[in-house]
């Protein structure tokens, strides 16, 4: 019986499961996960420490700001870093020819990568948080002001997370064409940085930065406005462009990948 | 063969970037509406530019940078090098320009400390107004560069304000000032008092009066920074003035 597109799908999720369980576990055990996590750590006990030397705004204001900095800056280099790592290394473990000799599609293997450095982020970004929390928590009480709401904190996290993942698919990208992990790695970095000047691009020679994606957007220092408040209209259109671009990202790293040559 | 996969590969690469050329221009007023009124930044990009800072601000640590810049700038200033100081206080205010405090006290450095590092007691009088004017107008220069960087504040309308008053003396722009800060959300009440005495002072009495009766009515009752009853007592004083005339 000849297999319809419909009932296709319900296997090709379960092969995407399965491979993203494998790489959230592979990304885990990554000493480069370990490193990020310690370096986004440092940088978050360093926002501390350098709370003496805010001088222009509020301490807790600048503690957030710093905190979320650290936090999407850590993430974004996590990305661009780990999706090549894990990529190229089951390419010279020889491993990805097990996986594509069986059943399963090359879309789909890009697909459960990304949705396992996906995972990957979210913890990473999850544990991090929580610790910036209760950094947050701990001055708020020590000065008795109230940090940043429940409310805006996960919406800031929900947007450094989406970012992340974004650098990760346009580093996909890079990878279905690059032969080495340091030119992914590189290049992976170097679109993430065009994406985070498209907001400064408004005008002279730096209009052709428009064609990226706009990474400003999901800049979570943009919550600490107090004139700006996020509505659930503005988080439904921040997701549809996180959705949209992280699926033509999937898309192009799919067709870039089907024509590769192992 | 080899050329056919490498013709390929390049057709590929040309449909992947001609389809995120099409994503992003389709993508773009949806783009606008999440990034609000967006400022033209790259004047800041390029005053970050060289400086080693760029990276960072654009990592997101915009105010740790900020801070680092100020801290240097205030180094500068206790060694009374007026190039360095202004040097990292562009650098500051280029890499977070959110906080009026950088703007203001970087405003105040220019204006009122750095003329004196240059003069001492045996300068002529013409000489010390000029250097006190070229000062002047570099710290103007920088506040107009924060009300197109940072956004329309009362604040910075008022310090220009004041620079008028106080260092170039030109009273009718200082007035103007006033009155644009009286205008912002987040004015104090002052401010348009300041502008109606700044009229008076002119000879401009029945615009000052004019101004006051405009004001008088947003006031509120029971604010005493408001100062209700003083802005009454002006417009009846202005206009005994102006029935004397």
């Amino acid at each position: 019986m000849a297999e319809t597109p419909w009932s296709a799908l319900p296997a090709s999720l379960r092969r995407i499961r399965a491979l993203a369980r494998h790489t959230l576990a592979e990304g885990l055990h990554q000493r480069l996960t370990l490193v990020g996590v310690l370096a986004g750590a440092a940088l978050l006990g360093g926002a501390v420490g350098l709370r003496e030397f805010n001088f222009g705004s509020a301490e807790l204001k600048f503690l957030e700001d710093l905190g979320l900095g650290s936090l999407g800056l850590s993430g974004t280099v996590l990305a661009a870093l780990m999706t090549p790592l894990l990529l190229f290394r089951e390419m010279e473990s020889r491993v990805i020819y097990a996986v594509l000799t069986r059943p399963v599609r090359r879309w789909e293997y890009v697909a459960g990568k990304l949705a396992g450095i996906a995972g990957l982020l979210a913890v990473y970004l999850m544990a991090l948080s929580l610790l910036f929390a209760g950094i947050l928590m701990w001055r708020g009480l020590q000065l008795g002001v109230g940090p940043l709401l429940p409310r805006f904190f996960f919406y800031a996290c929900a947007m450094l997370w989406m970012k992340s993942t974004l650098v990760a698919a346009m580093t996909m990208l890079v990878c279905s064409y690059a032969g080495s992990v340091l030119f992914a790695s590189c290049a992976g970095l170097l679109l993430a940085l065009i994406g985070q000047l498209r907001p400064w691009a408004t005008g002279g020679g730096l209009n052709w930065l428009r064609a990226w994606p706009n990474l400003g957007v999901f800049d979570a220092e943009r919550l600490l406005d107090p004139s700006i408040t996020p509505t659930a209209a503005w988080g439904l259109g921040l997701s549809l462009y996180w959705a949209v671009y992280l699926l033509l990202f999937g898309v192009l790293a799919s067709h870039g990948f089907k024509h590769r040559e192992f | 063969m080899a050329l056919s996969i490498a013709n390929s590969r390049l057709v590929g690469l040309g449909a992947a970037c001609a389809s995120i050329l099409a994503m992003a221009t389709v993508l773009r007023p949806l783009e606008l509406i999440l990034a609000g009124a967006a400022r033209d930044r790259s004047e800041q990009l390029v005053a970050l530019a060289g400086h080693g800072t760029a990276l960072s601000v654009l990592g997101g640590l915009r105010c740790a940078v900020a801070s680092g810049c100020w801290l240097q700038a205030n180094r500068a200033w206790e060694r009374r090098d007026a190039t360095t100081t202004m040097t990292w206080l562009e650098l500051t205010v280029a890499a977070d320009e959110r906080p009026v405090y950088y703007w203001l006290n970087g405003a105040r450095m220019m204006a009122y400390d750095m003329p004196e590092w240059r003069l001492t007691n045996s300068v002529p009088w013409a000489f010390r107004r000029k250097i006190q004017a070229e000062y002047a107008q570099s710290a103007l220069q920088f506040l107009a560069k924060g009300l197109r960087w940072h956004g329309k504040d009362a604040a910075l309308f008022i310090e220009m304000a004041n620079l008028h008053l106080r260092r170039t003396g030109d009273l009718a722009q200082a007035a103007q000032y006033y009155r644009q800060a009286a205008q912002q959300d987040d004015a104090p009440y002052y401010a348009a008092r300041i502008h109606a005495e700044l009229l008076q002072k002119m000879g401009r009495l029945e615009e000052a009066r004019d101004w006051l009766r405009q004001i008088l009515p947003r006031l509120p009752e029971g604010d005493a920074a408001a100062r209700k009853e003083v802005v009454v007592a002006r417009i009846q004083a202005l206009e005994q003035q102006l029935a004397a005339r």
